[in-house]
């Protein structure tokens, strides 16, 4: 008990801490001193702290310092906290703006398409949330349908439970998409310019170049190699130290 | 008479004066070659006559005897020369003697003294002209190279030079074989007019004419070779002829001249420390990149300018390219040089300038340019970077690129970027993941588990209800049995009214749960009331009791027996019923 006391207490000191810290970077921001906020926003992140908030004022910050892999890192990981936060998705295009890299999409089709942005609606764990909710209800509705002797209640509960089968089915399979979502790496090309090579070493075919702030997909590894995909499907393999994962 | 001794007078004093008689001879080499002309000159100070001249032995007398006569007043002294010149050519190797030539001058007779020439074998190139006055060594084309071992690239001169002395002229000179700098990059330094300067060359005078001067840049590392320049010159040679003014006729000649093969050993450029971005600049740079605007609407354009300025091979290397954002379009560079190329090489600038137009808004940085040449001077490569520059572009779209993952990539012109955020919502970081995790198997499975539970609970207790109604069904047609047998046993006074109190009394146990030994008429008024009976039927089951109490004591008759049997199954069935 004694124990469980102090580290609420430890957890509250540091969460006013952390608010203060927050404040005065916002305020470092605001009068250009813009070091100073990365400074301060970086120690709240060291203090094991996150937000899409934060994330979204560091990627700002970092957007005026003119750092453009930072900035495209942190807009990235604001994002996959908060993924219908229209500030951080219109920053991000500012951002991504800078890029030198031109890598034109992959067509989508009009289902994949829709299927992101509803993925996006809601985190990987409001879907899980929501897939507990409904299978509570469908539990419910389904002993409902069982005890009541009313026939038409009976009737309702059961075409109750019948939609909360069919919605807890698509929540299930909805689950394992976000998960296969948040399974596949991102990263940020952190290095001014990057070879991609086509096989894991220096003598094979040098692909293309590619350069800082490019968002790539982490496919594989092998020592210090990464294989990677591009948006437009193309794959090559660079080295591990010109990238930072988004985790 | 006094006029002619005043004559006299004065010949004698001027034969005073010059009494001393010189009569010398000379050659022009005292060593030559069998296939060359010898020249032999006998000068004398006073004119004489009857000259005999050497018997020439051993020589072949080509020329001569050629007389020529020069008198010269200096100061008011008279000077007289009379020469006899014979051009020879020599018969026989060896050491050949002239012998002694003799004049009669006032009357007496003077000598010459002997003279020896050593003859050789031929020589390679005698010279073709008869009146060759001068020496090989008189006139020579020279190149010269201003460095013997450059760098690649770094840039050398090479002047050729035409030396010559005394007493020749040269009154044409043509190229006959212009040389060609293979593997190198030369421009040829145009000399307005040719002009003669003196310069002491090997301790003596000459006469010097630039002829031509080139700027290489050795574009191969390597043992290169500049292959000669060859001159086809026309000389003004004196020769001993006078004309009638006594002034000395020069004789034309045309002679070939030509420098040699000039190797040149040029070092590569060192490996170490040859940075990533040289691209083969040698000499010594500035770099600069100039934006003509830093702020600008949307499509608008702009020129980003790359400037090389310094001495070194500026017309042989490529200018860096400049990278932008990909959210603005980059033209074809233009190239731009504004180059002098003097004897230390080319100087000037050289310059790139990009068209770029930004499609969207924003603050965008223009990547920082590198530049690397290698300083032959200080034999190290340098690296130089033009400063970060940013564009402001504003008043047009932030279209995202194609690579966002937002569906909608078009935005609304009016958004701008966007502020931070004031609240910071700060959490600790949590990088579990809910989905799959054993707290969420607990929460997915545990209304399954509870609602199996319920399932099971209702089922067990309607299956215990059910064989508790059964059992109640029995205990009914047992009484119902019963009271059928009452009906046979109508004879039997006591036994039938014994038969319809069980029966009452059973069916009430078995509705009201009662216990046999607390029954009594108050009791069961009691209970029946609470059960909600009418009235009548309570009275009804009292009154039934009661007679079978009655009848035990006194005689009943079959009617009243019959009644009471009516009304017992009455009772029952509304007490069964209830």
């Amino acid at each position: 008990m004694k124990l469980f006391v102090l580290i609420l207490v430890t957890i509250l000191s540091d969460s006013q801490d952390i608010n203060t810290i927050f404040q005065e970077s916002n305020e470092y921001y605001t009068n250009g001193k813009y070091q100073n906020a990365v400074n301060g926003y970086q120690n709240i992140i060291d203090l094991g702290f996150e937000s899409a908030e934060l994330y979204f004022n560091l990627g700002n910050t970092y957007y005026k310092l003119n750092n453009i892999p930072e900035s495209n890192y942190y807009y990235e990981k604001a994002k996959a906290l908060s993924p219908n936060d229209k500030d951080i998705s219109t920053n991000l295009i500012f951002a991504q703006n800078l890029r030198i890299d031109k890598i034109e999409r992959l067509p989508v089709t009009q289902i994949q398409n829709f299927k992101l942005i509803f993925l996006d609606v809601f985190t990987e764990r409001g879907w899980s949330i929501l897939f507990i909710i409904i299978i509570w209800s469908l539990c419910s509705a389904f002993v409902l349908y069982l005890l009541l002797k009313d026939p038409k209640f009976k009737r309702l509960f059961f075409s109750l439970s019948i939609v909360f089968l069919i919605f807890s089915s698509l929540l299930l399979y909805l689950n394992f998409e976000k998960k296969e979502l948040n399974n596949t790496k991102y990263a940020i090309i952190y290095d001014k310019e990057i070879e991609v090579w086509s096989e894991p070493n220096k003598i094979s075919e040098l692909k293309f170049l590619l350069h800082e702030g490019t968002k790539v997909k982490q496919i594989d590894m092998i020592e210090d190699w990464v294989s990677i995909q591009l948006e437009n499907g193309t794959l090559g393999w660079i080295k591990f130290s010109g990238i930072k994962v988004l985790d | 008479m006094v006029k002619k001794f005043y004559i006299l007078f004065l010949l004698l004093n001027s034969l005073i004066l010059s009494s001393q008689v010189k009569f010398d001879a000379s050659v022009s080499k005292s060593k030559l070659g069998l296939n060359e002309r010898l020249r032999v000159d006998f000068v004398m100070n006073q004119n004489g006559d009857n000259f005999s001249p050497p018997n020439f032995e051993n020589f072949q007398v080509i020329g001569g005897p050629n007389q020529s006569i020069k008198t010269s007043y200096v100061n008011g002294e008279r000077s007289f020369s009379k020469t006899y010149s014979y051009f020879l050519k020599p018969l026989k190797k060896g050491n050949l003697k002239i012998t002694q030539a003799s004049i009669e001058i006032e009357g007496e007779i003077y000598k010459s003294l002997p003279l020896e020439v050593f003859i050789t074998d031929s020589v390679n190139q005698p010279s073709d002209s008869v009146t060759q006055y001068y020496n090989d060594d008189d006139i020579e084309l020279r190149a010269l190279v201003s460095k013997g071992s450059p760098y690649l690239n770094e840039p050398i001169t090479v002047i050729y030079k035409l030396y010559y002395k005394a007493p020749i002229n040269i009154s044409d000179a043509r190229e006959n074989e212009t040389p060609n700098y293979k593997d190198f990059w030369s421009q040829t330094i145009k000399i307005p007019q040719l002009k003669v300067q003196r310069e002491i060359y090997r301790g003596q005078d000459y006469n010097v004419v630039e002829w031509r001067k080139v700027v290489l840049y050795p574009q191969k590392s390597g043992e290169l070779e500049i292959s000669p320049l060859s001159l086809n010159l026309v000389l003004d040679v004196p020769t001993d002829k006078r004309d009638f003014f006594g002034n000395v006729i020069y004789d034309q000649t045309s002679q070939f001249i030509s420098t040699g093969m000039r190797k040149i050993n040029v070092k590569d450029l060192p490996r170490a420390g040859k940075p990533d971005s040289f691209t083969g600049a040698v000499g010594q740079f500035d770099f600069d990149v100039i934006l003509n605007k830093s702020s600008l609407r949307a499509t608008e354009s702009f020129t980003a300018e790359l400037k090389v300025n310094g001495n070194g091979n500026l017309k042989l290397f490529d200018l860096p390219n400049i990278l932008v954002p990909n959210s603005m379009e980059l033209f074809d560079p233009e190239r731009e040089e504004l180059i002098n190329t003097n004897l230390s090489g080319m100087n000037g600038t050289v310059s790139k300038s990009f068209t770029i137009i930004p499609k969207f808004q924003g603050n965008f940085p223009i990547e920082e340019v590198e530049f690397s040449y290698f300083d032959p001077n200080t034999e190290q490569y340098k690296v130089l970077k033009s400063p970060r520059l940013t564009v402001d572009v504003y008043d047009g779209p932030t279209i995202g690129n194609s690579i966002s993952n937002d569906n909608s990539n078009v935005i609304t012109s009016d958004d701008s970027f966007r502020f931070i955020k004031l609240k910071g919502n700060l959490k600790p970081a949590n990088r579990d993941i809910f989905f799959e995790s054993q707290f969420f198997y607990i929460l997915a499975s545990s209304p399954f588990v509870l609602s199996l539970a319920i399932i099971a609970l209702s089922a067990y207790r309607k299956k215990r209800k059910q064989s508790y109604s059964e059992s109640i069904k029995a205990e009914e047609r047992k009484i119902k049995k019963m009271l059928e047998t009452a009906l046979s046993s109508l004879g039997d006074k006591d036994l039938f009214y014994d038969i319809i109190e069980k029966c009452i009394i059973s069916s009430l146990m078995l509705k009201f749960s009662v216990r046999m030994e607390s029954l009594n008429k108050e009791k069961i008024k009691e209970i029946t009331q609470e059960k909600g009976f009418s009235k009548e039927t309570i009275s009804l089951i009292i009154s039934l009791i009661e007679n079978c109490e009655k009848a035990k004591f006194s005689k009943s008759s079959d009617t009243v027996m019959n009644n009471d049997l009516e009304s017992a199954k009455e009772v029952i069935n509304t007490i069964l019923k209830s």
